[in-house]
Parts: C-alpha cells; sequence; structure tokens
C-alpha cells in the first residue's frame, strides 16, 4: 500500500524495468568512470604528496648538491655519517631520520630484468622514504634485497607474498634473495636496488670493493623535522656541519607538480566529457519519460498537486536511478581496483598510493550522492517546461499521444 | 456558487490564425445543481470546464468561485481550489497502471503528502459506493471501461470537493454503463454535491436539474431541464442501491 510519494516513486521504477535498466546502467558507467578519475586522481596526488617532500623529508643532507630526479640517494660523494647521525639523534626538533649509502651502479639481472641498477643501503628499521611504496612491508634481513618496479619488481608483484617461489639477485659475488618490491613511483627509485646498511659494511669491508669511502661513509640522510621547526633545525646543523650541503624537502614540488599537470588535466577532461554525455542520455531519456507521462501528470495537476510535487515525483524517480546506478559503477570499480591493484601499478607508470577505505568510502558516497543530483537536475531539465504549462493542457496533450 | 462572467477562450491555431473555443460565456452553477453542458464535439464544453476549474486562464472574462475571482489567485491558490473545491472526472481519467484501484483512489492524497491511516476507509467507502468494493486489489487494467469511470469519481470523491465535474464521462462506454455511470453521478448530487457533466451525448439531461448548451463556443441555451419537475427520475435514482449508501452517510454525517 502506498502511503508517501517515495512508494510512488518504487512503483514508477519497477514499471518500467528495462527503461529502468537502462537508465541504471547508464548511470553504472557513469558512476565507474567518475569514481576511477577520483580514486586514482587522489591515489596520485598521495603518491606525489610523499614524493614532492623526498616521501616526507624535510630535509636532505649530503656532501654536494643532490640531484632531486633521481630521488634515490644515489650520490657518488660521501661523508662520514657517525657525528651527524649522533647529532641529529640528539636534536629535539628532529623526528626521524634515514641515512642511505649509495654504493656502485652494478650491471646485472635482477628477476630476469638485465640492466644497470644502483645498489643503495637504508636502515630497514628508521627509513621513512621507501615504507609507502612497499608492496609486502616485510622487514629486510640479511642478503635480502628490496628493488624497484623496474628493477624487475614488474615480475616479482606476480608472485609476491609466494613462499614458494624465490627471486635471487647477484651482487658483489654474493646472492641475494629479493625480499620486496616497490610500487611504480616515475622516479629513480625504480631502477634501485636496496639493501641494509650492515650488509653494505660487510661489502664495503670485502676485498672486492675497491672504491675508497671515508669511515662510516653515507651519501645522504634524510630528516623529519617537527612541524614549523625546518629553519632551525636546517640553521642548526649548517652551523655544526658547514662542509655539508642542505636542501628542503618541498624544494622538489614545482617540478613535480609539473610532471602531473597533463595528467590532471586528461582526467578532468574525461570526467567532464562523460558527464555531459550522461547529462544528455538523462535529458532524453527523462524528456520522453516526462511526455509518456503527460497525462498522468497533468491529472495529478487537477487532482490538487503543486508543481514541486509533481516535480519531486520525477526528481526523486532520477535521484534514485542516478544514486543506485552510480553507486553499483562505484563497488564495481572499488572491486576492479582492488583486484587488480598490481596490474593498474604496472601498466601506470606513476607513483602511486591508494587511499585508505575509509577515505574510499567517503569517496564513493560523495560520488553516489553527487550523481544522484546530477541526474535529479537532469530530470529537472526535462520537466521544468512541462510544469510551466497550465494542467489542462498537459491532460489535453497527454490524452492526444 | 460559480460565476462565469464574459468568458472567453482564444487559442492560437497558427502564427495569423485564431479559434474562438469560448466565446462571452455568462454562466451561474448553484450549489446542490446538478448540471449538464452538452454540446458537439469541439463545440468549448471542456475548454469551459478548464476555465471554470482554474486549470487554464480565459483569454477575457472572469470565474468568480464563492466570491473569488479565480484571476485574483495565484499559483497557490489555485492549486488549493483544485485540491479542495473541485473534483474532476475525465473521459480518460489516466489511473495509475501499476497501482491498485485502492491505491489509485488514495493516490492524490499520497502525492499531496495528506494522507492518513482514516483516509484508506474513506477510499474503500468511496469505492464500495461505487460498486467496486470487491475490486479494490484488482490493476486498472482488470477494470472495464466503466468501472475505470467509476474508480475515477470515487478518486475525485477522495478529496471531498464540493463540486463533482465530470468532462465527457460516458464517452466510450456502452449504455448500461454509460447509465451506471450518470446514476452514480445522480446520486451523489442527491446527497448534497454539485454535478457538472460535460457530454456530448443527451442522455445525461436526463439526470440534470440544469442544463446547458454549446455551440461553437457560445452558450446557446441555459435553463431548467425536464427532470427538474420529472419525479419518476429521480425516483429512478434514489431507488440505486449507491444512493441508498450515500443517503444512509449523509444522514450519520447530519447525526
Amino acid at each position: 500500500m502506498i502511503k508517501k510519494p517515495i512508494d510512488i516513486v518504487k512503483k514508477n521504477i519497477v514499471r518500467f524495468p528495462r527503461r529502468t535498466l537502462l537508465l541504471l546502467s547508464s548511470f553504472m558507467l557513469t558512476g565507474f568512470v567518475l569514481f576511477s578519475s577520483i580514486y586514482m586522481f587522489q591515489s596520485v596526488s598521495n603518491g606525489a604528496e610523499l614524493i614532492e617532500g623526498r616521501a616526507g623529508a624535510d630535509l636532505i643532507i649530503s656532501s654536494g648538491k643532490f640531484n632531486p630526479y633521481s630521488l634515490t640517494g644515489e650520490k657518488d660523494t660521501y661523508f662520514n655519517g657517525k657525528e651527524l647521525l649522533e647529532f641529529l639523534g640528539k636534536n629535539e626538533r628532529i623526528t626521524a631520520v634515514a641515512p642511505q649509502l649509495y654504493l656502485e651502479t652494478i650491471s646485472t639481472v635482477c628477476c630476469g630484468t638485465e640492466g644497470n641498477f644502483p645498489v643503495v643501503a637504508i636502515d630497514p628499521k628508521n627509513d621513512f622514504t621507501l615504507k609507502p611504496f612497499q608492496v609486502l612491508s616485510e622487514p629486510l634481513g640479511d642478503k635480502e634485497v628490496v628493488i624497484g618496479a623496474k628493477a624487475g619488481g614488474d615480475r616479482f608483484i606476480f608472485h609476491a607474498g609466494d613462499e614458494q617461489i624465490e627471486e635471487k639477485v647477484l651482487l658483489f659475488y654474493e646472492t641475494y634473495t629479493v625480499k620486496d618490491s616497490l610500487f611504480q613511483t616515475g622516479s629513480g627509485i625504480d631502477d634501485t636496488i636496496y639493501m641494509s646498511l650492515p650488509e653494505a659494511e660487510n661489502i664495503i669491508s670485502s676485498p672486492f670493493y675497491i672504491k675508497e669511502l671515508p669511515k662510516n661513509p653515507l651519501s645522504a640522510v634524510f630528516v623529519q623535522v617537527d612541524k614549523g621547526e625546518t629553519d632551525k633545525a636546517a640553521n642548526e646543523i649548517e652551523e655544526k656541519f658547514p662542509h655539508l650541503h642542505l636542501q628542503f624537502g618541498n624544494e622538489l614540488k614545482g617540478n613535480l607538480q609539473q610532471f602531473l599537470q597533463p595528467m590532471k588535466i586528461l582526467s578532468f577532461g574525461v570526467v567532464i566529457l562523460v558527464l555531459c554525455m550522461n547529462i544528455l542520455q538523462v535529458l532524453t531519456q527523462f524528456i520522453g519519460i516526462v511526455n509518456e507521462r503527460k497525462q498522468e501528470l497533468g491529472m495529478l495537476r487537477v487532482m490538487g498537486a503543486s508543481k514541486w510535487q509533481v516535480a519531486k515525483l520525477m526528481l526523486l524517480e532520477a535521484w534514485l536511478a542516478g544514486a543506485g546506478g552510480g553507486a553499483l559503477g562505484i563497488v564495481l570499480s572499488f572491486a576492479v581496483f582492488y583486484d587488480q591493484k598490481d596490474l593498474i601499478l604496472i601498466v601506470i607508470e606513476l607513483p602511486l598510493i591508494f587511499p585508505v577505505w575509509q577515505e574510499a568510502i567517503l569517496y564513493g558516497a560523495g560520488t553516489a550522492v553527487f550523481l544522484g543530483l546530477w541526474a535529479a537536475g537532469g530530470a529537472g531539465l526535462a520537466i521544468r517546461s512541462l510544469l510551466k504549462s497550465p494542467p489542462f493542457y498537459l491532460v489535453q496533450e497527454g490524452e492526444s499521444v | 456558487m460559480i460565476e462565469c462572467i464574459g468568458l472567453s477562450k482564444i487559442y492560437r491555431v497558427t502564427r495569423t490564425k485564431r479559434l474562438f473555443a469560448v466565446k462571452s460565456v455568462d454562466l451561474v452553477i448553484k450549489e446542490n445543481t446538478f448540471l449538464s453542458l452538452t454540446g458537439r464535439s469541439g463545440s468549448g464544453k471542456s475548454t469551459l470546464i478548464a476555465l471554470i476549474t482554474g486549470m487554464m486562464p480565459p483569454t477575457e472574462g472572469e470565474v468568480i468561485v464563492d466570491g473569488q475571482k479565480l484571476s485574483d489567485l495565484e499559483e497557490r491558490g489555485l492549486t488549493k481550489l483544485r485540491r479542495g473545491y473541485f473534483g474532476c472526472i475525465r473521459q480518460y481519467p489516466a489511473l495509475h497502471p501499476s497501482l491498485t484501484v485502492l491505491e489509485n483512489v488514495i493516490l492524490p492524497l499520497v502525492v499531496t503528502s495528506l494522507f492518513k491511516k482514516e483516509k484508506k476507509c474513506a477510499a474503500e467507502r468511496y469505492l464500495s459506493q461505487v460498486g467496486l468494493g470487491n475490486r479494490m486489489d484488482h490493476y486498472p487494467k482488470q477494470l472495464s471501461g466503466g468501472e475505470v469511470r467509476r474508480a475515477a469519481i470515487a478518486r475525485a470523491l477522495i478529496m471531498e470537493p464540493e463540486v463533482l465535474i465530470a468532462d465527457e464521462p460516458t464517452a466510450s462506454l456502452d449504455r448500461e454503463s454509460a447509465v451506471q455511470v450518470l446514476r452514480l453521478l445522480k446520486a451523489l448530487h442527491m446527497s448534497g454535491k454539485t454535478v457538472v457533466v460535460a457530454s456530448h451525448d443527451s442522455l445525461v439531461e436526463n439526470y440534470a436539474t440544469e442544463q446547458a448548451r454549446m455551440e461553437s463556443g457560445k452558450l446557446a441555451y441555459c435553463g431548467l431541464t425536464k427532470y427538474t419537475s420529472g419525479q419518476n427520475r429521480i425516483k429512478e435514482a434514489a431507488e440505486s442501491p449507491v444512493l441508498e449508501q450515500l443517503s444512509i452517510d449523509s444522514e450519520q454525517k447530519s447525526r
């Protein structure tokens, strides 16, 4: 038994199942494209944000100007890092320190991928620069390495987590097990092989390693500082270690924004195009629906329903179709992202950090509500001219159809 | 009381051609009248009814309903008038095909958010009165033409209008169904409602207390019908079971 206008709307929706299905499908596709674009864009933004600040580093300390494009810690100049690390450890403004040591660029085969790969040592316990890009996030042990996406990571990712399959790589006459792979970042990280600092110390002390390095060598130190304390911390470091070079993490922002600009424009372009196509489709469908129901809607006006009460029925119907179809598309899109996460990361050669699920739900709900309102807007345009006509014309025209 | 003063309606047919659908009509519809508005198709009956009920504005003239000029009313006022004062029944009642007969009757209440539980009982009562008490759960496509018209009458009654206006309520019905519908309208008139019926069928005149005849948009005749003096016809209407029920209802109301 109908009691509220929404009950009539539900009856209208099931009244024409094929048309409803078409309408839902149309909104499902729109929801899919819209949510995918938003989700992807947000993932790229998240990835970019991390890289912008050198994965969260406020300061980068090296013995010469650090190459911002490399983003690997690769630097063929070294300094004795012991005193610096002690100083940084005692400084209250500093919240995290991630030292890196570039060893060598080695020509080798990693996970069946041949190439020249820079080998960099990191402190697995304190490193914060790679964590957002790690596939498995497992601790790095002895004779284990982490590889960038282009250093064989594409292949590794297909059996990531499979204990039966182990990928090996030969470095400095030793065989290392690939423990983890990094997501594609679009930066120098992708080509790099990472090992732990203690492992690097073993290599340096071996007779095969011919490069002369200072004691406790480091090539770069990435530092996180309390909010608003960066300048003070930088001054203190410069004062104490005038021979070292300091670079602020946000200096890299401009370059990355420039790199992402075409993608942003393309993404917005696709969204606008899809929405334009959708609104035209909604208008076509609802003009048809409204014309077909002219007599029925006219009768409602004759029986004392106001313009708004009649319009409300159509708007609610459109809202349900838009939000319902959109929600289906969003769920589908999310499922594809969840299931094909690795494939997407490989195909799209950009740094991607997927939003956390709470954030994803928020985007999904927002997209569904937006599509509902979008559909209602389209229906509103379709019914607008109809409601301007006196009820008698509506009924007469409806009867003659 | 409804007064039409110098009522005209001109339709624009082409850029240069105009059509007088209703021309200078003066008409008074008193309370508790059964007015038959007859005339050939295209004589302006439907247009006149639309003007009276405020379903469209006249080109010239004025409609005054209980002392209120319709031209003074804004959209909200006209909606209110259509909701509470007039109950309209049309040749094609446009019952919602996905709703049952009972749901169709309460539809105006639901759309206007006036639906209450007790209104469902009222709808059931009206459906019983129009002889569709056993067809409440049926869908419009399961009804005959006459039954659809009667359902439309019940739907018009649910808003408890003071004036029932029916446009061609007997069109495309067989004689027996047409008589059933007219008897029903007569019974409603006898229960105190003002009834206006526009029809090309002169059968309506047999049930009306007053008649008006339209010819080419003009009112050709207006006056009492033979019916007012024909007591046998009142008796005929009074004998209908519907009227008996309505009489009981009105008696109960007055108590």
